[in-house]
């Protein structure tokens, strides 16, 4: 009887606490949110600059819900395309932007938005120079392939990080998957935002 | 009396009872974020208040808390005010999130505050829980701050990313990784260890001569 009260007042108390913990996370989330989106997408405005070489200003786009920026020079030409998309990881969803040329043959840039790779291994992507470098001059007409570390020899090839086999295999995926499900809804061509 | 006590209770986490220098507690994130001194004071403001929080909530809870239950209530506790953590330090600075990454939620494991929790905060009041919160947050991220400014201005040539040295100088890339850490860690507690046996020295050498006099 004793026992069943102890037991009792163990999952009152277990209760309360979660309630309260509930409450006061839905509250800060909710108070946060508009804050947080406004922060990441100032953060993916300037990703999108970074991975279009040769653009000073963005124009944001859509077609068909998929949501793109036109990277305009200072002569309001468009000089190339960023698309943002997500795939699995390792650990979680990595979430990245990259640049294309205007003629969709080469991509121009690459960026790792957000990321929950192991640190020191899988977070190589977001930092590993060699890594990034992959993607200055990728080559898009042909399907794309992750090798091993310093086995590139064609340029439609990702060189690969030793110690993070996965999450570099999972960034190819996932551009590959962009290039041919959402890059391709993008029609091709377009100067003073056409 | 009492306004000692309550002193007492905030400043021994800034030297005495320091939770780096002294406890060592806490090892994973000073070894990890100190490596400049923005990623330094925002792990050490972030860890200080999830400590405050959690030892006022603890604290407030005391009584009803069932002692067989209290470790699992206590992490509850820590990983709720984690949480509100990382959405405030998103809202406030998103590159400051980034830079700290996924030690952020490794707050939840610092041993430093489930042992503040379970050692003084089930056991006091409110205020003074959070006083001795409070004063070890404080020491933790003096402690951090340390770290961060030794590492930053010798591994990277910067003080929160101002330069220091001029343009010639070739930062010792060795203090910005783990290897640094373990280093800058190592000398900062060989200095606090020597500072305090010296202070013990001059007191015990003080107190005799007083028992001499005495006599």
């Amino acid at each position: 009887m004793s026992q069943n009260n102890k037991g009792s007042r163990m999952i009152l108390t277990l209760g309360l606490i979660a309630t309260i913990s509930g409450v006061l996370i839905v509250l800060s989330y909710q108070l946060t949110l508009p804050t947080i989106l406004q922060n990441k997408a100032r953060l993916v405005q300037q990703a999108a600059l970074e991975v279009i070489p040769g653009a000073v200003s963005l124009q944001a786009d859509s077609i068909n819900n998929l949501h793109f920026f036109r990277g305009l020079d200072a002569q309001q030409n468009s000089v190339g395309l960023a698309v943002e998309t997500q795939g699995q990881g390792f650990a979680d969803v990595i979430r990245v932007i990259y640049g294309v040329s205007l003629d969709r043959k080469q991509m121009i840039g690459f960026k790792v938005l957000e990321s929950k790779e192991t640190p020191g291994l899988g977070d190589k992507i977001e930092k590993d120079t060699a890594f990034l470098q992959n993607f200055n001059a990728l080559d898009l007409t042909h399907d794309l392939e992750v090798v091993k570390n310093g086995k590139k020899t064609h340029a439609w090839q990702i060189d690969g990080i030793t110690g993070a086999t996965i999450s570099s295999k999972a960034v190819g995926s996932l551009l590959q998957r962009s290039i041919h499900k959402e890059l391709t809804q993008i029609p091709v061509g377009g100067a003073h935002g056409k | 009396m009492a306004n000692n006590q309550t002193a007492d209770t905030f400043l021994k986490g800034l030297w005495k009872e320091n939770p780096v220098f002294v406890h060592l507690l806490g090892m994973c994130p000073t070894l990890a974020v100190t490596n400049s001194v923005p990623n330094a004071i925002a792990m050490g403001l972030a860890s200080t208040f999830v400590l405050v929080m959690s030892s006022l909530l603890v604290s407030l809870l005391r009584h009803l808390i069932p002692k067989q239950v209290r470790i699992a209530s206590f992490i509850m506790i820590i990983a709720t005010f984690v949480t509100v953590a990382e959405y405030l330090i998103q809202a406030v600075s998103i590159e400051i999130h980034k830079s700290l990454g996924a030690f952020i939620s490794l707050i939840v494991v610092n041993c430093m505050i489930l042992g503040r929790a379970e050692s003084f905060a089930s056991k006091h009041a409110p205020g003074l829980s959070m006083l001795d919160a409070l004063g070890t947050g404080l020491g933790f991220t003096i402690a951090l701050f340390c770290m961060g400014a030794v590492r930053e201005v010798i591994g990277a040539g910067t003080f929160a990313g101002i330069p220091v040295w001029g343009p010639h100088y070739q930062p010792w890339v060795i203090m910005i990784l783990p290897g640094g850490g373990f280093f800058v860690l190592g000398l900062l507690l060989l200095l606090v260890n020597a500072w305090n046996e010296r202070m013990k020295r001059l007191k015990a050498q003080e107190e005799s001569l007083v028992a001499v006099e005495d006599n």
